[in-house]
């Protein structure tokens, strides 16, 4: 049933006066048709049914005044199809009838056409959901990609470069071949992608390219470097010297570097610019000569410390030395096994090396390189960080040295 | 060095160089400039060349146009940009356009600078940005001052160049502290690589670029990205070359700003972006910047008008995920 209502035809309207009926109860009328007219406070409009149906009641008499939207006629629409097409809800206000002026033909088509909603929206909603990037469309168009099937596989809202570039990585290389390019960090644009390729092509390509293979460094070796980096920021300089070698070829129960180690402690405790070491912006001197020693074995490379090498005897000595070792081959150090120098020693002369220059371990002041045994003298390189050692204090320390190395007292156990 | 310190070190400089350089305004002088930019620089060059003037900008504007005919290198400060619209006729009609119109027999080798923007609770008339109409206009420089650096060079670029230039400052940069670089040649209109990144672009200016740089860390955090930081430096012209390289690097580009959205001017470089960089972006740009309403006085209600490092962390990060960065 379609109520129709005295229709509001101006602001200050509260009611409006039926002048005259147009249908009679019982009468089919068509949607438009004028059914009656109706006096505002400034005009007489025509009041038009918006829909098609029979006549069912008629509310008001001419002549009747009649507040705005109380309903003056009732139509039934239940032979019409059309009651279904307008789904608004059926309140009087949404319902006010199309008035015309009476002078004029109705001009607006008042017609409603079913709206053939859901196709439209469907379509609307598909391409709401198809955004692609203009980055991810331009490399789309370079491949060839058909982003549709990109956007219906990944089931996302828009495509970005990176959906395309794994679409493009999955749908041209074999899992085996993925995970190859992965490893060796490579870019999949560099293959010819018209084809699926296999962890073989993948391969010849590696090496007609000589692809390197990148490694991740090990913590050990990334402290290793943070370590040599900050020692080569360092303000070092060299002294070169050789020293007597026959004590050290009398007395060979022990290597050179172990009687070093005991000759070192012993003349760092004159000197205490060797047993200081910077830290924090803090100069750290200490009591006893700790001396960190380069031990190496395949790849790696540590600077333990004997610590209070100065009261240490040369038996002792030599037994933390083979301690270091044991460890070194059971990958057993502690961080406490690495602290506490302020000097170090590196020994290649045991293989062969003549000469040469070390780096300076962490904070320590000064290291000595040891070379080889050549015509009775073994040479000592002298790196010492001038934050800490002046040059004089390093010459008068290698003159202990060196004068230590001739003393047979020091040979004794 | 403070950043209200390199502006005086550049006049000074160039003061005491070029006998042609005057600066004037509002306290410039006795007082020493009421951002102490001009301080003790009365004493040095006196009162014919730092010169005191009344409460009245378009005059101020208008004289310093009348000097730069006349064969001075005026500079004019206007106390703050608040106050220059009432001289934006001499601004706009007369120190833009009479070398254009004189068919380049005049010209105006002159500065007006003056600091803008949101301070603390200085309410809607004196918190205003007015980039955005400077830059409308053909025939002005337009140079935004960051960077202590910057401030030092571009000053005195802009003093001895022929062109007329607007030098803009902001109010809470004053004790900004940096080094400045005084061997290096910098070209003012090469914008500044302020942090190097590889997937967001943020392009700032002027207190903005500081805000973005307090963000930054927790926006890539958040992201698991790098942004790269860009202070634009110079305006109008911009250095869209460097602009392009870092869009073409990282295909993402946000565009930070103090001043309302509404007609501002970061909507000029994301409009160049959708023009020239359309194919290399892989996100819509995103602009943050003040609310469309004038600048209230309520500290609380000020800092919600315009970016601040929480909300810039927090508009870019959920712009970053919804565009999949």
């Amino acid at each position: 049933m379609y109520e129709i209502v005295m229709p509001q035809l101006s602001d200050s309207m509260d009611e409006g006066k039926l002048i005259s009926w147009k249908v009679k109860e019982g009468q089919k009328v068509n949607v438009g048709d004028v059914i009656a007219e109706v006096e505002s406070d400034k005009a007489i409009m025509e009041v038009q049914s918006f829909k098609s149906g029979v006549v069912a009641e008629i509310r008001a008499k001419e002549g009747d005044v009649i507040p705005v939207g109380e309903v003056i006629a009732r139509i039934s629409t239940s032979e019409s199809k059309n009651e279904k097409v307008v789904k608004t809800p059926e309140t009087a206000v949404v319902e006010t009838p199309v008035i015309k002026q009476t002078v004029s033909k109705p001009t607006v088509e008042t017609k409603q056409e079913p709206i053939p909603k859901t196709p439209v929206v469907k379509h609307l909603q598909k391409k709401e959901t198809g955004g692609i990037s203009p980055k991810a469309r331009a490399k789309a168009a370079q491949y060839g990609v058909d982003t549709q099937r990109v956007l219906d596989k990944t089931a996302k809202d828009a495509l970005h470069v990176k959906d395309v570039e794994a679409y493009l990585q999955e749908h041209y290389f074999t899992p085996k071949a993925l995970r190859l390019l992965d490893k060796y960090g490579l870019d999949f644009a560099s293959f010819t992608l018209d084809h699926k390729i296999d962890e073989a092509e993948v391969q010849a390509f590696i090496e007609k390219n000589e692809t390197p293979l990148p490694q991740p460094l090990s913590q050990m070796q990334k402290a290793i470097i943070a370590n040599v980096t900050a020692s080569a920021q360092k303000p070092v300089y060299r002294l070169y010297e050789h020293i007597d070698a026959k004590l050290f070829v009398e007395h060979d129960r022990y290597s050179i570097t172990v009687w070093l180690i005991k000759i070192l402690a012993k003349v760092m405790m004159r000197h205490e610019a060797f047993r200081s070491r910077l830290q924090n912006d803090a100069l750290l001197v200490s009591p006893n000569a700790s001396i960190a020693v380069a031990v190496a074995e395949s790849q790696n490379l540590y600077m333990p410390v004997v610590k209070d090498a100065n009261k240490r005897s040369i038996a002792e000595i030599a037994k933390e030395l083979e301690n270091f070792k044991t460890k070194l081959k059971e990958n057993s150090f502690t961080a406490a096994d690495m602290q506490g120098s302020s000097f170090g020693i590196s020994n290649l002369g045991m293989l062969g090396v003549e000469s040469f220059d070390a780096m300076i371990n962490k904070n320590d002041s000064g290291i000595v390189a040891v070379g080889s045994l050549q015509e009775g003298k073994i040479s000592l390189t002298l790196s010492a960080d001038h934050r800490l050692v002046n040059g004089y204090e390093a010459a008068l320390f290698m003159q202990d040295v060196k004068k230590e190395a001739k003393n047979p007292l020091q040979f004794k156990d | 060095m403070l950043y209200r310190e390199a502006l005086n070190k550049a006049l000074d400089e160039v003061m005491s160089a070029d006998d042609s350089v005057v600066t004037l305004g509002e306290d410039v002088g006795l007082y020493g400039g009421s951002f102490r930019v001009t301080e003790g620089l009365v004493e040095k060059y006196g009162e014919k060349r730092v010169i005191d003037t009344p409460i009245a900008e378009l005059s101020i504007v208008g004289n310093a146009v009348g000097m730069a005919i006349g064969g001075l290198r005026p500079v004019a400060e206007i106390m703050t940009g608040n106050f220059s619209l009432l001289a934006f006729d001499q601004i706009i009609n007369h120190m833009a356009k009479l070398h254009y119109m004189s068919n380049g027999k005049i010209i105006l080798p002159m500065v007006v600078r003056f600091p803008q923007g949101v301070s603390r609770q200085l309410a809607a008339q004196h918190s205003e940005s007015y980039e955005q109409m400077l830059c409308a206009v053909p025939g002005l420089r337009v140079l935004s001052v960051n960077d202590v650096n910057y401030a030092y060079h571009a000053l005195k670029y802009a003093i001895l160049s022929d062109d007329p230039v607007v030098f803009i400052e902001h109010e809470l940069l004053y004790n900004k502290k940096g080094e400045v670089d005084f061997e290096q040649k910098l070209n003012p209109f090469e914008a500044r690589i302020a942090k190097e990144g590889s997937d967001i672009t943020i392009v700032s200016y002027l207190k903005m670029v500081d805000d973005v740089m307090l963000a930054v860390p927790e926006i890539e955090k958040a992201l698991g990205c790098s942004c790269e930081v860009i202070d634009l430096c110079s305006l109008n012209p911009v250095d869209y070359e460097t602009l392009k390289k870092s869009i073409e690097k990282t295909s993402r580009l946000v565009m930070v700003e103090e001043d309302h959205k509404t007609g501002g001017y970061g909507g000029q470089i994301v409009s160049w972006a959708a023009e020239e960089m359309f194919y290399a972006l892989d996100a819509p740009s995103l602009r943050l910047a003040g609310e469309d309403v004038p600048i209230p006085y309520n500290r609380g209600l000020e800092l919600a008008s315009i970016p601040t490092p929480e909300s810039i962390t927090r508009d870019i990060v959920a712009w970053g995920k919804k565009n999949d960065v």
